[in-house]
């Protein structure tokens, strides 16, 4: 196991390096550039171009930038913003990292259990009124669009009862009841998609297991119901489902824009959004690297959970 | 964009210079006190507002509460010199003021630091500096005096020779910033100038401390916005927005009655909606596009304003290369384009005013007056037969132009383009768009690596020299296609050194007739109403251009107070 764990962290490191290399590359051979986008709104010539570019340290050539920027993260600089001016891992894991945690953790949550849950009622009650039910709001969650649904939800209340969830960012601390109602509403909402995808796969393996001569066995030793259920059929059921949760976490991170947006949450997604737009390297760089640090930590937890899930599994 | 700008924010950079350009949408003010005795501004911003200006029917105004507006964007750099960020324009006009404003009702140039200027001839300009004004009582300043070094210190930094200061070229004309004595600046222009107190009225044109510049270096985070402005900053964030409370030793007594203001970043425009129908925010720009949605309420009104702005709409391309060099092809486009369609693309339904080069009321020539010019005629029958025939007599049938264009600021880019895709098409011309990433566009445009575009060029002050110069004066840094006339680069620098203001606005329609006729590139311009929902307990709001358009609204809380 240890040695498992020391070769997919060392795999871990190349793969973060590769995506740190082709985001920094990508960046600078996209047509436009950083320092035309901030001279735009104002009368400029090439000597204010150079002299940008010097002061940015944009003027040297891209292997010196890149090693520089090598050297700079291995000691934790994540750089300033060119916007802004703003050092980056400030306003990453100050302001922004916590936000966009906390929403995706409470939409794996709601996910998790909506879906999990809602499959393995529908598989148990398969072919009925109850399973039809719950399969066409599947496929009507996985059809809306998020930024849609989110919008309806914001928009249509404001205008018939003037209610609206609150806009300005309730902190943990200070308020957890309010922070929690703020976060609850995105979270359920980027829930939907998500949730509806586990449920039709926990459906359709819960439906395979059960089908299983070993359930048949459980049944016939007579276990109640209840174990078959959740200690035989489901535990089996849910390394596929569990392997779609660390996929699914890469379509998550990509929402959380549109859902931070219409709800005024300010989190990476925003951040990345915004920082793309303006060429702002440092901060898309440090974003891009802290979100593929986080996908690739959740498939690594993923990789390890399967021995639990399914003990046959052994790690080489 | 028509600002070719990095908006940031979700709002237009366009509308952010389009506030700049408003805020002096008065005539320069010659020789004049910069008091009631000034000429009346030949436009009037009316507000529609019941209850636009409440203490003028005779209702007293009443101390205390907050009120809350809506910003759209996150705040990358407040420093108002180094910035055409909306929210740095409003924080700094609540926390500080400039040397001008703009007057609540009718948006002409009024003193706010500088209480009187005069221009005794055209190369000097004496500003006035207001009395017993203090800085807020905290931070290095400490509650001191305002002098007129500190509005010497404020202008030279304006024109601060750095890309990092967006409006230096506003000081270009300036030789020399002079304090003769402790009420009193003198600014001596290399050439004449004389729309520079319309550009110095931009809204973030404000004074700023010397002593906090120097210790922080610049004013870009919210800490640093000390002023002598009506509040006081509380807390400030760079993403959710910034608190300020009542300055009690503001200058203009009695005011602000508000005791607090609350900036509110909402970034998401459906969101912004509902925080305004759910009472989080007391303001709302409301697009003209979405105002049937907005009638009929009772909870707030809906106040409307005109707007207008110097933002260049353009079509066209490279005129000193073919086939563009030559007259006839630029006419037949101009004649081909139907103004009327393209605004009904741009803003459906909403009902617009034609323009010639400037949208804007004061600088214009009338609307009635271009409706009978070949281009801007309501029937097409005839233009489009003699864009055809002049086509055929330039031997260029079945001309083909690869069009750059991007999909960001789709309201100036794209949207237009496919209307006048189509309306050249019926005089056999073929526009290929080249959709590209805004960055490269505006690479392209500076280097002038382009056949023909269609794009809003924003144009960032007060006063129409900025378009005027910038645009198509031969070394005009932005005028990219290359235009060169002798005789309107001659206008140009004569209409910098026009004293009267009537003779000015004469002059600059006359040149705007001369463009026209010449057609460097054909115009698109309109300028509609713009609205905004006001909630019923703002009360003594007026409704300024600056508002829809910005949206910039700094100072119009100084006259504001809460009831019910």
């Amino acid at each position: 196991m240890a040695n498992y764990i020391a070769k997919r962290t060392a795999l871990l490191l190349v793969t973060w390096l590769i995506i740190v290399t082709v985001v920094f590359i990508l960046l600078r051979v996209i047509p436009g550039d950083a320092v035309s986008l901030q001279l735009s709104d104002q009368e400029f010539n090439q000597a204010d171009i150079d002299k940008v570019r010097e002061r940015l340290g944009l003027d040297e050539s891209v292997p010196v930038q890149y090693g520089r920027y090598l050297k700079a993260i291995a000691t934790g600089d994540l750089g300033n913003s060119l916007m802004s001016g703003r050092p980056v891992g400030a306003e990453v894991f100050e302001q922004r990292l916590g936000v966009t945690l906390e929403l995706m953790f409470m939409a794996v949550l709601f996910g998790l259990v909506g879906g999990v849950g809602f499959g393995v009622v529908s598989a148990v009650f398969r072919e009925s009124a109850l399973d039809y039910a719950i399969r066409v709001v599947a496929t009507a969650a996985q059809s809306v669009p998020g930024f849609w649904l989110a919008t309806l939800v914001i928009v249509f209340p404001a205008m018939w009862w003037g209610y609206a969830p609150a806009f300005s960012q309730v902190s943990f601390r200070e308020d957890p009841v309010g922070n929690l109602r703020q976060f609850s509403l995105p979270a359920a909402l980027m829930a939907v998609n998500f949730g509806a995808v586990l449920l039709r796969l926990t459906r359709s393996q819960m439906l395979e297991v059960l089908s299983d001569d070993y359930i048949r066995t459980a049944r016939a030793k007579g276990l109640s119901g209840r174990v078959v259920l959740l200690r035989h059929a489901l535990r089996n059921a849910m390394l596929p489902v569990v392997t779609t949760v660390g996929i699914q976490m890469a379509v998550l991170l990509g929402g959380t824009v549109i859902y931070e947006s219409v709800f005024n949450l300010r989190g990476i997604g925003t951040l990345l959004f915004d920082a793309i737009r303006f060429r702002d390297y440092p901060v898309v760089q440090s974003t891009v690297i802290i979100v593929s640090v986080l996908i690739l930590l959740v498939n690594f937890i993923i990789d390890l959970s399967y021995a639990w899930f399914d003990p046959r599994i052994r790690y080489a | 964009m028509p600002t070719e700008s990095i908006l940031h924010r979700s709002i237009s950079r366009r509308s952010a210079l389009a506030a700049a350009g408003v805020a002096g949408l008065a005539l320069p003010l010659i020789n004049c006190a910069g008091d009631d005795d000034s000429p009346a501004a030949p436009t009037k911003a009316s507000s529609t507002s019941q209850n636009a200006n409440p203490t003028s029917q005779g209702v007293q105004p009443k101390r205390g509460g907050k009120a809350t507006t809506e910003m759209p964007a996150v705040v990358s750099n407040l420093d108002p010199h180094q910035t055409i960020e909306t929210i740095s324009a409003v924080a700094w006009r609540l926390g500080g003021n400039g040397f001008f404003r703009q007057k609540r009702e009718t948006n002409e140039v009024e003193p706010d630091l500088i209480a009187k200027w005069e221009l005794p001839d055209a190369l000097t300009v004496t500003l006035k500096v207001q009395q017993n004004v203090k800085w807020h009582n905290k931070g290095a300043v400490n509650g001191r005096a305002l002098t007129a070094d500190d509005i010497a210190y404020s202008l030279t930094r304006i024109g601060t020779a750095d890309p990092a200061f967006k409006r230096a070229s506003l000081m270009q004309s300036v030789d020399s910033v002079k304090v003769l004595d402790s009420a009193t600046v003198q600014l001596k222009l290399k050439s004449p100038f004389v729309g520079l107190v319309n550009a110095l009225a931009g809204q973030w044109n404000v004074v700023v401390p010397k002593e906090v510049v120097e210790a922080s270096g610049d004013l870009k985070k919210w800490e640093n916005v000390i002023g002598t402005g009506p509040f006081m900053l509380k807390e400030g964030n760079p993403t959710s927005g910034a608190t300020f409370v009542r300055n009690p030793d503001y200058w203009r007594q009695g005011k602000p009655y508000l005791d607090e203001v609350e900036i509110k970043i909402i970034t998401d425009p459906s969101a912004r909606d509902a925080a305004f129908r759910s009472g989080q925010t007391d303001l709302h720009v409301v697009p003209a596009t979405d105002l049937a949605l907005w009638k009929g309420e009772k909870s707030f009104r809906i106040d409307s304003v005109p707007t207008s702005d110097f933002t260049a709409r353009v079509v066209g391309g490279q005129v000193d290369r073919a086939p563009l060099n030559d007259p006839r092809v630029r006419k037949a486009i101009d004649l081909a384009l139907d103004r009327d369609d393209i605004v009904r693309a741009i803003q459906p339904g909403v009902s617009a005013v034609i323009a010639g080069q400037y949208a804007h009321k004061l600088w214009a020539i009338p609307e009635t007056e271009l409706r009978v010019r070949p281009g801007y005629r309501k029937d097409k029958a005839q233009d489009l037969a003699e864009a055809k025939k002049l086509l055929e007599a330039a031997g260029q049938s079945n001309l083909s132009f690869d069009v750059i264009t991007t999909q960001q600021f789709p309201t100036f880019y794209i949207t237009p383009l496919e209307a006048v895709t189509a309306q050249l098409k019926k005089v056999g011309i073929t526009l290929k768009p080249q959709v590209m990433e805004y960055g490269q566009l505006i690479e392209k445009n500076q280097k002038r690596d382009f056949a023909f575009t269609v794009q809003g060029l924003g144009v960032g002050n007060s006063d129409p020299n900025d378009s005027i110069a910038t645009l198509f004066e031969k070394t005009g840094s932005r005028n990219h296609w290359g235009f060169n006339d002798p005789k309107y680069d001659e206008m140009a620098v004569k209409q910098r050194g026009i004293l009267d203001a009537k003779e000015r606005v004469k002059y600059v329609q006359d040149m705007e007739r001369y463009l026209l006729d010449t057609i460097p590139v054909s115009f698109h311009m309109f300028y509609t109403d713009g609205y905004a929902a006001v909630a019923n307990r703002l009360k003594g709001f007026v409704l300024l251009q600056s508002t829809v358009q910005g949206p910039v609204r700094g100072h119009e809380f100084e006259d504001v107070w809460i009831d019910g």
